[in-house]
């Protein structure tokens, strides 16, 4: 073995990339050679010192100080997982509530009509009073219409009847339905439009 | 692989803090004790370390179980490091001499009154860390990566993302060029005392 090998194989030695026979023929060179003997020395110094270049420790509280950076990661998976009992709660609620609100909407005599606070209720008996005037248009599900004053918007009557008094007028278009499950439908999805306008507006 | 690490990861991926705040506390000093080796100065270190582990901590999903947790770690170390010296120094030719005539800056460790020995001990590792300074950035990481940090020629070249034969040309040339310097200083230093 000459020193150009030996001293290629001592680099091998540093990283464990070495053969047992290329090992002792090696080990026989150095025996042999001083000069080769210093290189492994000088090796040897040098990556004691290298490993010694890592001996730095970070500033004190580092951990600490990278655990406030955190933002809070929310990914798909974490964040419908927590929302999960929330949305199927959500979900049953709309399921259950919107037939409970069409049946007791279709069991009693409705009116929608958007100048609703003019009509005055009597029972199943809707009112529009002498004097008032209704300008848009009226929808009314099984009850009785009485028209003292004017009604100038259209009418459509499901399962009514209409009752013009003496100085009653209504100059509008009217239409009688049956009380058709498609009829009721409309009716009912009408009177849960009115409620979910009055709860955005925030006025009764 | 490291058991350990696989258990915090598989831990912190679940949302556990804790359990990334071991992995902190774990490397933290290494990757910056890396990091300082790589650009020189301690507030860029210390910038590096944290962007590391922030990005670490931002990519947890990206991480698959199984893979290798510590080579991942020096790679975006590495790539974090190499981008400011980019900044810094727009050009860094690849088949740049390993001994530039601009030195880069270092900030030599502090040196407090001790034992003869100790004190030379010192000196040598201060020199030593001056030299490997002044390596081109490519040379600097293999070598700081295989001794100190003790990575495998296989995960050194798979977070430089070069042939393994390259990662050995680069370990043998860059160990002869400081041997070389360290023999010079060291021949230097006997004159000075004789």
């Amino acid at each position: 073995m000459n020193c150009q090998d030996a001293r290629r194989l001592l680099h091998h030695v540093l990283d464990d990339e070495i053969t047992l026979p290329s090992k002792r023929q090696l080990e026989s060179h150095l025996q042999a050679c001083s000069s080769c003997r210093n290189v492994e020395s000088s090796l040897d110094r040098l990556t004691t010192a290298l490993e010694q270049l890592a001996d730095v420790s970070a500033p004190q509280g580092f951990t600490a100080h990278v655990m406030q950076q955190l933002q809070p990661v929310r990914t798909y998976t974490s964040f419908f997982s927590r929302m999960r009992g929330v949305c199927a709660a959500a979900l049953l609620f709309l399921l259950l509530a919107t037939p409970v609100f069409v049946w007791s909407t279709l069991s009693s005599p409705q009116l929608v009509a958007d100048d609703r606070q003019v009509i005055v209720q009597e029972g199943n008996r809707f009112i529009v009073p002498y004097g008032e005037v209704v300008k848009g248009d009226v929808i009314i599900y099984k009850g009785i219409l009485e028209i003292q004053g004017e009604v100038q918007g259209s009418i459509k009557t499901v399962d009514a009847s209409i009752e013009v008094g003496p100085n009653g007028s209504h100059s509008g278009v009217l239409r009688r339905v049956d009380a058709s499950p498609k009829a009721k439908l409309a009716v009912a999805l009408a009177e849960l439009w009115e409620k979910v306008k009055c709860l955005l507006t925030g006025n009764d | 692989m490291d058991l350990v690490d696989q258990k915090l990861m598989q831990k912190a991926k679940r949302g556990d803090q804790a359990a990334f705040a071991e992995l902190v506390d774990k490397y933290g000093d290494k990757i910056y004790a890396y990091l300082y080796r790589m650009v020189g100065n301690r507030e860029d270190a210390l910038d590096l370390a944290q962007e590391t582990f922030l990005r670490i901590y931002s990519n947890l999903q990206n991480f698959k179980l199984g893979q290798p947790f510590k080579p991942w770690l020096y790679r975006i170390a590495t790539n974090l490091a190499i981008d400011l010296l980019r900044k810094r120094q727009p050009v860094i030719a690849l088949d740049a001499p390993l001994f530039a005539d601009e030195p880069l800056r270092l900030e030599l460790a502090e040196q407090g009154p001790g034992p003869a020995e100790q004190h030379e001990q010192a000196e040598l590792a201060a020199y030593l860390a001056q030299k490997v300074a002044e390596l081109p950035a490519n040379y600097r990481s293999v070598i700081l990566l295989r001794h100190g940090h003790d990575l495998s020629y296989q995960e050194i070249a798979e977070i430089l993302q070069v042939p393994v034969s390259t990662i050995k040309t680069r370990l043998f040339r860059a160990r002869e060029a400081l041997r070389l310097k360290l023999i010079e200083e060291r021949s230097l230093w006997e004159a000075e005392c004789k």
